[in-house]
């Protein structure tokens, strides 16, 4: 639809207007303020929609528009109407839309001549002042907005969306930076309450080395309060020793000096007195007994002069008494002889017996030389026991030792059996090329990747060419038509050569140019197209190259690593077996087994070199066990040897012949003492009786042969008896008398001696007379008594010398001594020791507790508690922090994609916005873009920075606006919608530049459109006008009686 | 000639009462094992020392990592109070001096160890009344130590000392080309056997008849050491022959079984392969003493076969298998999916290649943050908690880029299953 003209009755300032209007490009208005531009709008926005109420308001109150109204005259399709709209007295709006004499309804209306575009649409799109220019929001209405923005994304977008917003939200839940929350604040919170509580527990250290500072002094204030004590105690101990020993000395000093005063008889006997009154008594005892003795004398002399005749037999009487004596005696070793007799005769014969019996070797000889005493027989029985210890301990070793050697040499044997069983020659080679396997086999696994990956490409590469060659050739449609325009252009020449000669060269050359133009084309849409494909194949053919030259050095690798060449599958020579078809893993496990049992074959080898190197200690010691045992036997056969017994190795036999002699050599002893018995028994008789003959002689006594021993011997013994009767009393008599005469004469001598002592005495203590000598020992008694106070006060000073052996005490101190002063020092002394005491019990105490304390540090985990939570918490927020910045890179990646697919995907309107907006901008703006999803619009600088809406200044966004609109009222358009467009003023803010730009834009984009531009300004209308737009002028009103509407 | 054999135990860094990193799959139950996992290793290698009846042991590594605390003291002195009151000599080529000096601060550096450092004076330690070892701290700064590890008579003169096995100590790396590394050529003709205390890793390369051996730490921290870690018996024979070998220490062990997934297979059968390579692997750990093991497992294949399971899943189903009663194992299982090798449009998204175009996308992707970023949310996490910048320093691309694949082509898959 376009205006051809507007008729207007009556409206706002205007009466009676017929304004004629260009029905393509812009008409150009062009009038002063007030002049009634924006009325016009406002009347043809009324028409085709209804008039607005509130708009026609004057300030005069009151309803001043009825009768207000008037027309436009517009064509659409090529038909004619009118529209007319006039205000009632009522109020109501009348409309009619005129068509060849008959009217339109409404909906016709709406259907026909508006196309559905409301009065909104129109309002915001079409008819534009500043104000409506500026309104973004009415853009982002539901049905405009679609158009814009775009509303359906595909379902790859939806998918990158739904992606994106997923990896986001999560990255959110991680860390969300915009309400400072998410996984990471967390841990942060949880990581500063640990860090508060590890600075409280942080100062164990510290702690510690304060607590070890405390005890080095507590224990460096001990040493010397332990000093002083020491010291104090020593002083105290000075003092009270001192103290002690200062009364004793005091009186030892007193008597001394009295002693030295007394001590002038020197050398007086120690008990005068005694030893003088003694040998008064003495003298006289000895004196009155002297003369009984004599009396006594002459009376015992008469008595023996009486006896003397009976004294006869007294020459021969012991011998004849011992004789008689004997007499029991000699009665019994007669009979005894008897029974020895006999006795040595039994042990004879047993003897013989025995000899018989026994060994051969045995005899008496023999018997003799062998020893059985108990000091033999514990030689025997110590060195039996030592030779059987050592044999014991040989055959121990012995057994031991061939256990060990015999369970080496079984290990061997099924180690050297394992060995040839897996044909090892060397376990250290074997270990080695096991290695080596293992790494073969890993390196094969990612070569078998890399085959795999090449080939892989290769495939592709090639069913890529495949598809490429399938493409290449052109439908038959496309390649019938490329021949039909070939086989055309080659006929249009050859009829424009035909034309140029037959009719005019001007009709020849067009055909001639057609037809070369027709076989150019198809000649270039086959070049084209071939040209691609070819590249593409060329590109594809070369990479499939590279492949295959990788692929084959990978196999070489292959080979080399397997043995086989690159044209079989097989892994290698080893593994033909039925292992292979196992996987390269399966293999890797298998080798690193065998490898496990190589070592474990490698550690039983070193074992057996262990025990063979044991075994050859063992042996040397078991040569030392039998060396041991040799010796041991050699001693035992030695003392066999000494021992006179059969030499033998069987400690038994040994013991059996031991026995055999004891026994023997015991009945032996027996027979030679029974022997000796009767021999012994024998002699003594016959002595007897020899004695017996001698004695008769001598005593001159008759000879009788008929009697027996024991009758002379009876006889004998009753002449003794009258002997013995006499001779008692005579020699008692006679030994009285030579007693009585020797006492006499001792008598005698012992007066003399006491008489003498007694002079020897006086002598002695310097006297001459026994008097004298009893006045001196009184003086010398008082001296004693001086003696023995001073002997006992050394006594005590001794025992208190004693008694502090380590002091010594100068007299000069004991001088100056003062027992009070003394006395008080003690005191003094005792309460600072007891003070250091006290202290020392409290530093003690305390030193315990210090200990205890450090104990307690030592062992305290808290603060390792704490770090070990603080590690874990930075291990998880390590991992937080992974997971968002992995989050942060899938969204960035989905970002970028999203990207891609906005610029594939933009909707029209915005890419024709682009197109006026570079325009208006001179160059400055490019493109206008809205991100998937949002319902934002982002423009791009030339230089590619981005800026949103907001940013832009107040020009640019008006341009961007009115790009925009041009860019919807061209997709309207599109569409088949036409309706007028009305600018009033829409470049007041535009600089000069982009104002010239706007006016170029806006001729532009009004080529097939009906474009009302109104505008004061004269320099904008000198612009059109320079374009080639004539503008159409109003007057200013001047009638101040008439009251602007609007404008 | 030598007189008899010799025996050492090296170890490297000791890191006692560090903090073992890596686990957040731990559970409260292992809370124990992990915490004293260190001071552990430290005590299964002094048990090691006494059982092998050794004459010398050698510290070559840090003591622990900062800051040093009052357990790693009390450990270090009850363990190596126990080693000297057997009489065996203690040497400590202490990298930080502050640490012998803290040590003695504490009162727990016990008498009788000898200290070797750079700055530190000519040493000689006598071993038993008939052999001596002389170690004298080196000139220069690659070296600080020598041990003269002949047991030569003290009578014998020093014309004798000439054959005596030399053992350098260095707290220099050592690579796996000693010649190229900065250790000096002309100064170590002098060895045959150099330790080096600063490797975290146990390794020993051979160069011109001269070991080069780092014994590593005794108890792995991060899980980037794998397998068991330990001590290094050092035995030298009568014939003067050294012979390295492993006592293992470590109780808590990482490791990482890699598990393809080049055709598509049931949960059933990835399980199955799962336990047997776990099988496999638990066989290598016979001898060692470990009660935990932390296991990565990384599951690598064409995403179409390997995005059939999740992480979560798996980690959940691998969880009770626990062969051994007295090994707990931590499973911890990272998906791996990789492009499938189909040719893609790249000018053009298509519904049926969107996961192997988002995966192609990843790969071309660079770190997605700025500084800016990081530290905005540190700023609002605060200067004083977790370091974020720290922590993602411990993070590998592959790790990320593997997870993001994860999260990526779940995302998918879920749209898929909801439009489907």
């Amino acid at each position: 639809m376009k205006i051809t003209d507007i008729l207007i009755e009556q409206f706002g300032r205007w009466n009676d207007l017929l304004l004629p209007v260009r029905k393509k490009g812009i008409s150009l208005i062009h009038g002063p303020n007030e002049a009634g531009k924006s009325t016009l709008l406002r009347f043809i926005r009324g028409v085709l929609y209804g008039y607005p109420a509130a708009g026609l308001i004057t300030s005069h109150g009151g309803d001043r528009t009825t009768g207000w109204g008037g027309s436009l005259r517009v064509k659409h399709h090529g038909e004619h109407y009118e529209l007319t709209r006039r205000i009632e007295e009522n109020g109501r709006q009348a409309f009619r839309v005129s068509h060849k004499n008959h009217a339109l309804t409404p909906q016709q209306y709406e259907k026909k001549i508006l196309q559905q575009i409301d009065a909104d649409v129109y309002r915001t799109i079409y008819t534009l002042g500043l104000k409506e220019l500026r309104e973004l929001a009415t853009l982002q209405s539901e049905h405009i907005g679609e158009y814009i923005y775009g509303t359906s994304l595909g379902a790859v977008g939806q998918q990158l969306l739904s992606s994106s917003n997923q990896t986001r939200q999560f990255s959110n839940t991680l860390v969300d930076e915009k309400h400072d929350q998410g996984k990471l604040f967390d841990l942060s919170g949880q990581y500063n309450s640990l860090q508060q509580a590890l600075s409280r527990a942080d100062n164990v250290l510290t702690q510690y080395e304060l607590s070890l500072e405390e005890q080095k002094k507590l224990e460096k204030k001990q040493v010397e309060r332990k000093h002083r004590l020491e010291q104090l105690q020593r002083e105290q101990g000075n003092y009270r020793f001192l103290s002690r020993i200062w009364k004793p000395w005091k009186r030892h000093r007193e008597l001394t000096a009295q002693y030295n005063r007394l001590n002038a008889l020197s050398g007086f006997p120690g008990d005068g007195l005694r030893k003088l009154e003694t040998l008064e008594q003495k003298i006289a005892k000895i004196s009155r007994r002297q003369k009984a003795l004599l009396e006594e004398r002459s009376k015992v002399k008469q008595l023996l002069q009486a006896e003397r005749k009976s004294y006869e037999l007294r020459d021969h009487a012991s011998g004849v008494r011992a004789l008689i004596d004997l007499k029991t005696m000699v009665e019994t070793a007669e009979r005894h002889l008897g029974d020895v007799t006999a006795d040595a005769a039994m042990l004879k014969s047993e003897l013989d017996q025995k000899l018989s019996s026994a060994d051969s070797s045995w005899t008496l000889d023999k018997l003799d030389q062998i020893d059985t005493s108990p000091q033999a027989h514990l030689k025997l029985v110590t060195a039996a026991r030592d030779y059987q210890n050592s044999l014991r301990r040989r055959a121990r070793y012995r057994r031991r030792y061939q256990k060990l050697a015999d369970g080496n040499h079984n290990r061997q044997l099924e180690l050297q059996e394992q060995f040839k069983k897996q044909n090892i020659t060397s376990i250290d080679q074997a270990v080695q090329k096991a290695n080596q396997r293992i790494r073969d086999l890993e390196k094969l696994t990612k070569l078998r990747i890399q085959e795999t990956e090449f080939d892989q490409r290769i495939r592709s590469a090639q069913s890529q060419i495949i598809k490429l060659q399938e493409g290449a050739e052109l439908p038959w449609w496309a390649s019938l038509m490329l021949t039909i325009f070939f086989m055309a252009g080659g006929f249009f020449v050859v009829a424009g050569l035909f034309k140029t000669v037959q009719t005019s060269w001007l009709v020849g050359a067009i055909y001639m140019l057609t037809g070369i133009m027709g076989t150019g084309l198809a000649w270039a849409m086959r070049l084209h197209y071939e040209q691609n494909d070819t590249e593409l194949q060329y590109k594809l053919n070369e990479e499939i190259d590279q492949c295959q030259f990788d692929l084959e050095k990978t196999r070489n690798q292959i080979a080399q690593i397997t043995g086989v060449s690159s044209g079989h599958k097989l892994l290698s020579t080893d593994l033909q077996s039925p292992r292979k078809n196992l996987t390269e893993a399966e293999l890797i496990r298998q080798a690193t087994q065998k490898l496990t049992e190589l070592e474990q074959f490698a550690r039983d080898e070193d074992k057996i070199k262990r025990i063979r190197k044991k075994l050859s200690v063992r042996r040397g010691k078991l040569g030392d066990y039998q060396r041991e045992a040799s010796a041991a036997r050699q001693s035992w056969c030695d003392l066999l040897k000494t021992l006179g017994l059969r030499e033998t190795i069987r400690t038994a036999e040994a013991f059996e012949d031991w026995q055999q002699a004891d026994d023997l050599k015991q009945t032996l002893t027996r027979w030679n003492a029974a022997k000796e018995d009767v021999q012994r028994h024998t002699e003594i008789l016959s002595l007897f009786k020899e004695q017996m003959e001698q004695i008769s002689r001598r005593m001159q006594l008759e000879d009788q042969p008929h009697r027996s021993v024991t009758q002379t011997l009876s006889h004998w013994e009753s002449l003794l008896n009258d002997y013995e009767r006499v001779k008692d009393s005579y020699h008692q008599r006679k030994k009285e008398y030579l007693d009585l005469k020797n006492e006499l004469e001792a008598n005698r001598e012992e007066l003399q001696l006491e008489k003498q002592n007694l002079q020897a005495l006086l002598k002695q203590g310097h006297a001459e007379t026994r008097e004298q000598f009893r006045a001196n020992a009184r003086q010398l008694h008082k001296v004693h008594e001086l003696r023995n106070q001073l002997d006992e006060l050394n006594d005590q000073l001794a025992t208190l010398a004693q008694e502090e052996p380590g002091l010594a005490i100068v007299e000069e101190d004991l001088l100056q001594f003062q027992p009070q002063q003394t006395q008080e020092r003690i005191e003094m002394i005792g309460l600072e020791i007891e003070e250091i005491q006290h202290d020392l019990e409290q530093s003690h105490q305390q030193l315990g507790r210090i200990r205890q304390s450090q104990a307690a540090l030592e062992s305290d985990n808290t603060l390792a508690n704490l770090k070990t939570r603080q590690a874990r918490l930075l291990d998880r927020a390590q991992i937080t922090l992974r997971d968002w910045q992995a989050s942060q890179r899938a969204t960035t990646a989905f970002s970028e994609m999203t990207e891609q697919l906005e610029r594939d995907y933009q909707p029209e309107t915005l890419a024709r916005a682009s197109h006026y907006l570079l325009k208006l901008t001179c160059g400055r703006y490019e493109q206008v873009r809205t991100p998937f999803g949002s319902r934002e619009l982002l423009i791009y600088e030339k230089d590619g920075s981005v800026r949103k809406i907001t940013e832009l200044s107040d020009g640019t966004r008006e341009q961007l606006l009115l790009a925009l609109r041009m860019a919807l009222i061209d997709l309207f358009a599109r569409q088949g919608i036409e309706l007028p467009i009305v600018l009033d003023d829409i470049c007041v803010n535009f600089d000069q530049v982009r104002t010239e730009a706007a006016v170029k834009t806006l001729i532009e984009f009004a080529q097939n459109k009906q474009v009302l531009f109104f505008t004061c300004h004269n320099h904008l209308a000198t612009l059109f006008e320079k374009q080639g737009v004539e503008p159409t002028w109003l007057p200013k009103f001047h009638t101040p009686e008439k009251q602007l509407l609007a404008g | 000639m030598h007189s008899h054999s010799w025996r050492l135990l090296a170890t490297g860094h000791l890191h006692l009462d560090s903090q073992l990193q890596d686990l957040s799959v731990a559970e409260d139950d292992q809370h124990e094992i992990i915490r004293d996992a260190t001071l552990s290793a430290f005590e299964l290698m002094i048990e090691s020392a006494l059982e092998h009846s050794i004459d010398l042991l050698l510290l070559t590594g840090s003591l622990c990592t900062k800051p040093l605390t009052l357990r790693a003291c009390t450990i270090f002195r009850d363990g190596i109070e126990a080693i000297l009151e057997e009489g065996i000599k203690v040497t400590w080529a202490a990298v930080d001096y502050k640490e012998v000096d803290l040590l003695q601060k504490l009162n727990c550096l016990p008498a009788g160890i000898s200290i070797l450092s750079t700055e530190g004076n000519q040493q000689r330690i006598e071993l038993d009344t008939d052999h001596y070892s002389a170690l004298t701290t080196g000139s220069t700064k690659t070296r600080f130590g020598t041990i003269c590890c002949e047991l030569i008579s003290a009578q014998q003169t020093d014309e004798a000392a000439g054959e005596a096995s030399y053992i350098g100590i260095t707290d220099q790396a050592i690579g796996h080309l000693p010649q190229k590394n900065s250790t000096n050529r002309t100064e170590d003709e002098k060895y045959q056997l150099i330790i080096s205390g600063e490797a975290q890793r146990c390794r020993t390369t051979r160069h011109q008849n001269r070991l080069y051996h780092s014994p590593g730490t005794i108890q792995a921290l991060t899980k980037e050491i794998t397998g068991p870690c330990s001590a290094t018996l050092i035995e030298i024979d009568s014939q003067g022959e050294i012979e390295l070998r492993p006592l293992s220490t470590s109780v808590v062990i990482r490791d990482q079984i890699e598990l393809s997934v080049p055709h598509k297979i049931t949960l059933e059968e990835l399980l199955e392969q799962a336990e047997r390579k776990l099988l496999e692997q638990l066989a290598a750990y016979s001898y060692a003493p470990a009660r935990l093991l932390h296991l990565s497992w990384e599951i690598r294949g064409p995403h179409p076969h390997v995005m059939q399971f999740s992480s979560l899943e798996l980690q959940e189903l691998l969880s009770p298998l626990q062969p051994l009663d007295e090994l707990s194992i931590l499973h911890e299982v990272n998906l791996a999916p990789q492009l499938t090798g189909e040719e893609i449009d790249e000018n053009k998204l298509h519904e049926k290649q969107l996961g192997e175009q988002f995966l192609q996308l990843l790969g071309d992707q660079n770190s997605p943050f700025t500084e800016t970023n990081i530290e905005a949310l540190q700023e609002k996490l605060g200067n004083k908690t977790v370091l974020i910048k720290e922590l993602l320093t411990g993070l590998s691309n592959k790790e990320i880029c593997n997870r993001a694949a994860e999260l990526g082509l779940l995302a998918l898959q879920e749209r898929l299953r909801e439009a489907g």
